[in-house]
């Protein structure tokens, strides 16, 4: 008992032989395995095999243990092709809170392979799946120009207040002086909101220090 | 207890060295594929504040290997190493160590005052398993040591059970010099005075040897954290796996994908010690959030 000695002829751990499964049995343990364990095996090992994304996407759909969610999610994040973003832009309309976290921080994760998914997003009739879709965007925006002018148009002309805000929000970080015309807009359109100018003000503020409204 | 403590610092820190090599330019472009390079064989991100950092260890390979160019050494990497040498030599300059015995201090008495009475509680009797402890990554072996030190130290329970201390880090010289288990004052300097009599004697020339029975009692080896076959080797084996201040040097994908080779690394109801800095709940959701009263650490569930 106590601490075991190290055996000179000990030659650690015995490295278990990496088999190689085939794609298709890999997708029909994901789908119908017994276990969570064997489930979730099969999903990390599809990490090695792109075309599996919208199979992996369906298998979310049924998945219901967490384990297996996360290891899918991880691998459509690690495929990160724009066939694993609509994939998994389908989630951010879930009622599971779980899919729909899971869903926006893999597409924060993909980055602007994600971008077309965003821009449907954005265009969504319900307010809380454009908010999502700008919690996305914040991720990776400040790569691309055009992702910067897809948060002034939102500044501009979303109807909701509270998708502005969101907007408001990504910029609160990286707002630049070329950010104000937009922030100003919004804080216009909704002047009927105390807050609205309170938040674009800091914003602003911190974008422009010198710069007075 | 990390590898990687002190990239930040290093990176900040790092000044011209005189009497260096005659500089290979390196453009940006350059840079940063050497920089995707590296991220998709060890999963560890440098960015555009390590450039200077990165630049110079890697003219530093360059000039070594005669390869002459960026270009050319990039090749050698890819079609003329098939051992690995080369980029484990490359993986070791750009991974810098600087740790100390009782690092972040808290987390040991959570282990011996929590962890360890519930995961033995929790043993069904006639369980003779060894317990078994996995510091990952090890760095020059402060952590592992702290933690066998701990064990005799702090846990009553030390000799009613067989206890395995596994240490593995990415950076081969590391590990060999945790193995040679020989520091500076630097190292043990927060060591309580009469531990540090018990298991170390001064050499001559200042510095401190661990005793030989302690240096026996650490399993040392080299492991990628982001290496899947590296990673199934140690399937289930664990109970406790102390990965400290590694994974804030991780991207969103590689921390997720750290966070499933861990889950798999330990037993269920095994647990998991992070930096004080780190996060496992912003990284999955895989495992459970334990609150003790010395450290907040994360449990794979039990089923």
């Amino acid at each position: 008992m106590g601490l075991l000695k190290n055996r000179e002829t000990d030659a650690g751990p015995v490295a278990s032989v990496a088999t190689l499964r085939l794609p298709a049995l890999l997708l029909a343990t994901l789908r119908d395995g017994p276990t969570a364990a064997e489930r979730r095996e099969a999903a990390l090992e599809l990490a090695t095999v792109p075309g599996a994304a919208r199979d992996l996407a369906a298998a979310l759909h049924e998945e219901v243990e967490s384990s297996v969610r996360e290891a899918i999610v991880t691998t459509l994040i690690v495929i990160g092709t724009r066939e694993a973003a609509a994939g998994l832009a389908d989630f951010i309309n879930s009622d599971d809170p779980q899919l729909r976290n899971l869903a926006i921080e893999a597409l924060r994760a993909i980055g602007p392979a994600a971008g077309s998914q965003v821009e449907r997003l954005l265009t969504s009739p319900y307010p809380d799946v454009r908010i999502f879709a700008v919690n996305v965007l914040d991720a990776f925006f400040y790569r691309r120009a055009q992702d910067r002018e897809r948060l002034h148009t939102i500044l501009q002309h979303d109807p909701d207040v509270n998708v502005g805000l969101a907007a408001v929000e990504a910029l609160s970080q990286v707002g630049a002086p070329e950010d104000l015309p937009a922030l100003r807009a919004f804080a216009a359109r909704f002047s009927e909101h105390p807050f609205v100018g309170f938040a674009v003000d800091l914003v602003c503020r911190r974008a422009a220090p010198g710069d007075k409204p | 207890m990390s590898k990687l403590a002190s990239l930040r610092e290093t990176a900040g820190n790092a000044k011209p060295v005189a009497g260096e090599p005659a500089l290979i330019p390196i453009s940006e472009a350059e840079s940063q594929r050497f920089q995707d390079f590296f991220y998709r064989k060890t999963g560890i991100q440098f960015g555009p504040t390590k450039r200077y950092f990165v630049d110079r260890r890697l003219i530093e390979r360059v000039t070594a290997t005669g390869a002459g160019s960026l270009n050319v050494y990039l090749a050698q990497l890819r079609y003329e190493d098939p051992g690995g040498q080369e980029l484990q030599r490359l993986i070791n300059l750009m991974t810098v160590n600087e740790t100390y015995f009782y690092r972040e201090e808290y987390q040991f008495r959570c282990l011996v005052a929590s962890i360890l009475p519930e995961l033995v509680a929790e043993r069904t009797p006639g369980d003779q398993r060894p317990l078994r402890l996995w510091s990952l990554p090890c760095s020059t072996g402060e952590e592992p040591y702290s933690l066998a030190i701990q064990l005799l130290e702090n846990w009553p329970d030390v000799d009613r059970y067989d206890v395995e201390i596994v240490a593995s880090d990415i950076d081969t010289r590391v590990v060999a010099r945790a193995r040679e288990g020989l520091y500076e004052n630097r190292s043990v300097q927060y060591l309580p005075a009469a531990v540090k009599a018990r298991y170390f004697t001064k050499t001559s020339d200042g510095r401190w040897r661990i005793a030989d029975d302690l240096r026996s009692s650490v399993h040392f080896g080299t492991v990628n954290l982001s290496d899947a076959s590296d990673m199934r080797c140690h399937k289930g084996a664990f109970d406790v796996v102390f990965c400290r201040n590694l994974l804030i040097y991780f991207d969103e994908v590689s921390s997720r994908r750290a966070a499933e080779a861990i889950f798999d690394s330990l037993r269920p109801g095994g647990f998991v010690c992070l930096g004080h800095s780190e996060s496992m709940s912003r990284i999955s959701s895989l495992f459970t959030v334990r609150k003790f009263p010395d450290a907040i650490v994360y449990q794979r569930p039990k089923s």
